[in-house]
């Protein structure tokens, strides 16, 4: 559904990505890992239409999407979680998601869409008036997510939404994760923390350096002792 | 898109640089005489030159002017002309800057050549080229700068067509003191030169003659002070009788106005500054029944009562020629040109020193603004009229103050 | 005159440099942008609310609205043709603060050369009715001053709460390309912002004028408000309002306790004053740049 074909991002003289294809099927649930720099986010960014690749084609469906408007890109059905959670901050919760699904927006639809996100990210429910600027990193996280949700998403690309978080609310993200791919949603990870990304995925590509050095199923990853050395800490 | 947008910016750069173009100086090249068959046309005509805010604060001064002087040349040449030669004035728009002035006087006494200049309708700038005349040798005469310094630098080049301001300040202060009975008097004044002039020579005047208490004075910014009320409020309860204006036309209605509508019962004096319609127009109510200057009545209902044969011709032939009534800026136009005009005849040239020593002569001149003295260090003095403003921006003449020469 | 009729006055004219502090604070947040031809929206505004009550005597509430249109238009203009292009071509903030210059003169020339160079007052509407609120006499026109101000204030509020657009607008101020990421058409957005910013200064500018008079020059005046979008913090609309009547109420009570010759220098060491305890302004935090 969602595919990179051989994509060349960045400056002439030195590009962050070198002809990376990856491609995630409808349903799949995909992780992209690799080290600091690697060129992950760069990645995420080239898919949203932050960045126009030099070479290659973005795709959603075989349709050529690169460099598209990012608010294209989202009525065509992509919604990103990004690094670093960025929620507004001086908006409430409530008025976050309603901006989730500000290319939606017909009243009864979007109340439909709130109710729907309080109902599968309750906690959101309970902080809905509180700014957003004064929630914790984790309840951050959430309201990111939900956000994202509001705008009924075919894709869902998050940025290392484990960064910054204590345990239990990584364990709670992700569970929210599965729950999503299981009920059929297409996701693309990027995540630094290689094995939990891998126990929530189908597959998996490495990226070092702006290059594809390995991919595969994630079961598979998860036990290759090369990566076990390199990212998933012996 | 894109083009449209580049064409719509080129646009109004272009007419920008148009307007711009428009309003500096033209004419650098001689002009044929207008009107008939002159026989100055195969002459070399006599340059005279015209600095002044064409565009900026004092672009209705100026405009007048101008509509003046160009009248008034166009009827010169069609009777000949001066010395069997056209005369060409050459405008240059000095906005209120004092290098703009000095750029236009040495263009115009380094290449235009000009037998004199009229100029500058802001004091600094005239000022800043009080010594540039010297050293050129060629006459300056303005119409409305009154700036006291300008003739205790002593120079010989230099004249004026109005009081210094010192001597408006003493003129009403005499008026408030001796005809008025003012007894407590509080001063607004602003802290540019023009003000601080006018209140300097106001206070001075009453502190010498010990005939009023100054209560106080307050000082203001002229460009960023709109709101009065509490410098009012100061005086609500001290008996003050009068408040004298230092300052300009719009902050001097504006504290008219407010000390209205604050209620405080009090009467306003202030000088020519303020003598325009848009003080009343901006003061509103409280502002008829102050007391003003000016040294040309014919703004005034009731003119023809005071003024001179002089202006009475004036205002004749002008209203011949524009239907309308001629204002304080065509006389003082006026009076400055043909200052220039007889002196250059008298002299038979158009030699710099020999022009000078006739402008001197001429004194005295009947004028348009009145019957006028030439004093040596290039000051003027006429009568000057007491004006009331009246509602609807007229004035009435109330009283006159007889030149007692000094 | 006591205390609370200064108050009076000085709130009146605060609600005047909240208005046009708060336009200013809006851009400054979306776009990133001091734009200096801000204060000439006001002066223009001004102007059109002159001729709307002088020459076709039209009630204030009509020149208000006229006014809010007519500059909220040349916020506009100045965005599409100076602003939008460099940032387009992803041009330095610089050239931009230049372009809003250059606006800013062209705008004062252009005024100069429609209504002259005179000050000219609106017609009298008030007539100087003064009413008495408990013991403190009220100037009907100040009434009118503040209760307009005061509407309008609570219009915007209303207006960001809980239309799609305000909620787009504070999105965009608060992080542009998060909204973008969103759905959000930024670069209308910034349009909208521009043309909101300038709506609410041509609007004080009927207030100021009709309060003291229009001139073409009367956007040197209109600079002060910009220190009290500073004061209260850059960035929220609120810290402008603040800012807004903390600058009139203490530039009119300074004239009484202060020397008069230093009070328009007030508006500026309030400014730093304010500053150096709060480097963020009143009510600004640390905001994320992006």
């Amino acid at each position: 559904m969602l595919k990179l074909d051989k994509v060349v991002v960045g400056y002439a003289a030195a590009p962050v990505l070198h002809a990376v294809s990856l491609e995630i099927n409808r349903g799949e649930a995909v992780a992209l890992i690799g080290a600091n720099g690697a060129g992950k986010t760069t990645a995420l960014r080239t898919i949203t239409g932050l960045l126009k690749p030099r070479a290659g084609r973005v795709c959603l469906d075989d349709q050529d999407i690169s460099g598209i408007h990012p608010p294209k890109g989202v009525q065509m059905g992509i919604a990103m979680v990004p690094e670093g959670r960025r929620i507004f901050p001086t908006m409430t919760v409530r008025e976050n998601l309603l901006v989730g699904a500000y290319t939606g927006w017909q009243k009864r639809i979007v109340e439909t869409r709130l109710r729907r996100v309080f109902e599968f990210l309750p906690r959101l429910f309970d902080l809905k008036d509180r700014m957003g600027g004064s929630l914790s990193g984790g309840e951050q996280q959430l309201l990111a997510l939900g956000r994202a949700l509001m705008s009924e998403p075919r894709v869902l690309l998050l940025d290392e939404p484990s960064m910054g978080l204590a345990p239990i609310m990584i364990k709670q993200i992700f569970e929210r994760l599965a729950v999503l791919k299981q009920a059929g949603m297409t996701i693309l990870m990027v995540e630094q923390n290689a094995a939990m990304a891998l126990t929530v995925t189908d597959r998996g590509y490495v990226l070092e350096n702006g290059v594809i050095v390995a991919s595969g199923p994630s079961a598979t990853l998860l036990h290759t002792p090369e990566l076990k050395k390199a990212y998933l800490g012996g | 898109m894109k083009s449209v947008r580049h064409i719509v910016v080129l646009v109004c750069v272009l007419s920008l640089l148009l307007m711009s173009a428009c309003t500096s100086a033209k004419k650098e090249s001689p002009a044929p005489a207008s009107g008939g068959s002159a026989p100055a046309e195969s002459k070399q005509p006599i340059k005279i030159g015209f600095i002044g805010g064409l565009t900026g604060p004092l672009a209705e001064y100026t405009t007048a002017a101008k509509e003046l002087l160009e009248w008034a040349e166009a009827d010169i040449n069609a009777s000949g002309g001066v010395l069997g030669r056209p005369i060409d004035i050459l405008y240059t728009d000095t906005k209120v800057d004092p290098q703009l002035a000095r750029d236009a006087v040495e263009r115009m006494t380094k290449s235009d050549k000009v037998a004199a200049i009229i100029g500058d309708y802001y004091s600094p700038s005239t000022l800043a080229i009080v010594k540039l005349m010297d050293e050129a040798k060629v006459p300056l005469v303005s119409p409305n700068s009154n700036a006291t310094d300008i003739t205790l630098q002593g120079a010989k080049y230099v004249f004026r067509v109005v009081h210094a301001s010192r001597v408006e300040a003493e003129a009403i202060a005499g008026y408030m003191l001796d005809k008025r009975g003012v007894k407590r008097i509080v001063v607004f004044t602003g802290s540019d030169g023009f003000s601080q002039s006018n209140a300097t020579a106001f206070t001075a005047y009453v502190k010498q003659s010990g005939k009023a208490e100054l209560v106080g004075t307050e000082t203001y910014d002229r460009a960023n002070t709109k709101d009065f009320t509490n410098l009012l409020a100061k005086y609500k309860d001290k008996q003050v009788d009068a408040i004298f204006l230092a300052g300009g036309l719009a902050d001097g209605a504006l504290i008219v106005k407010q000390a209205g509508d604050a209620g405080m019962k009090v009467s306003f004096y202030g000088t020519n500054a303020q003598a325009r319609p848009g003080f009343n127009q901006i003061g509103g109510p409280t502002s008829v029944g102050t007391v003003l200057l000016s040294d040309y009545p014919g703004d005034a209902s009731n003119w023809e009562q005071f003024a001179d044969q002089g202006t009475k011709d004036f205002v004749a032939k002008f209203k011949a020629k524009f239907g309308k009534q001629p204002t304080y800026d065509h006389a003082h136009a006026y009076d400055s040109l043909m200052l220039v005009i007889n002196a250059i005849k008298a002299a038979g040239s158009t030699d710099g020193p020999a022009v000078r020593d006739q402008i001197l002569k001429l004194s005295p001149v009947k004028g348009a603004v009145g019957d006028r003295r030439l004093l040596p260090n290039g000051d003027s003095r006429t009568k000057i009229y007491l004006v009331r403003v009246e509602d609807g921006g007229k004035f009435t003449i109330i009283d006159t103050v007889v030149d007692d020469g000094k | 005159m006591a205390l609370q009729d200064q108050l009076v006055v000085g709130l009146t004219l605060g609600a005047t440099y909240a208005l046009i502090a708060i336009g200013f604070s809006l851009v400054f947040r979306s776009v990133g942008l001091l734009n200096f031809t801000h204060p000439e929206f006001m002066m223009m505004g001004a102007m059109v609310g002159l001729t709307v009550t002088s020459r076709y005597n039209l009630s204030p509430i009509f020149a208000i609205l006229a006014s809010g249109l007519a500059s909220g238009l040349l916020a506009l203009l100045v965005e599409r043709t100076a602003i939008a292009p460099i940032m387009k071509r992803q041009g330095q903030r610089i050239n931009q603060i230049i372009a809003s210059l250059g606006w800013a003169t062209v705008l004062t020339n252009a005024a100069m050369l429609i209504w002259g160079p005179q000050p000219m007052a609106y017609r009298h509407t008030f007539g100087g009715t003064v009413w008495k609120i408990g013991s403190v006499p009220v100037a009907a026109q100040h009434v009118f001053i503040l209760s307009s101000s005061l509407v309008l204030m609570v219009a915007l509020q209303l207006f960001f709460k809980y239309t799609r657009l305000g909620l787009a607008m504070r999105a965009t101020a608060d992080d542009s390309t998060m909204a973008l990421l969103t759905g959000i058409e930024t670069r209308h957005i910034v349009s909208a912002t521009f043309f909101l910013s300038g709506s609410l200064a041509g609007m004080a500018g009927v207030l100021i004028g009709s309060l003291f008079y229009a001139s073409f020059d009367l956007g040197q005046y209109g600079l002060r408000a910009l220190s009290a979008a500073v004061i209260g913090g850059f960035g929220d609309p609120v810290g402008a309002v603040l800012g807004g009547f903390v600058l009139g109420v203490v530039e009119t009570l300074s004239g009484t306790y202060v020397s008069s010759a230093y009070r328009d220098a007030m508006a500026f060491a309030i400014a730093i004053l304010v500053l150096l305890v709060r480097p963020y302004g009143l009510v600004g935090r640390r905001r994320r740049t992006v």
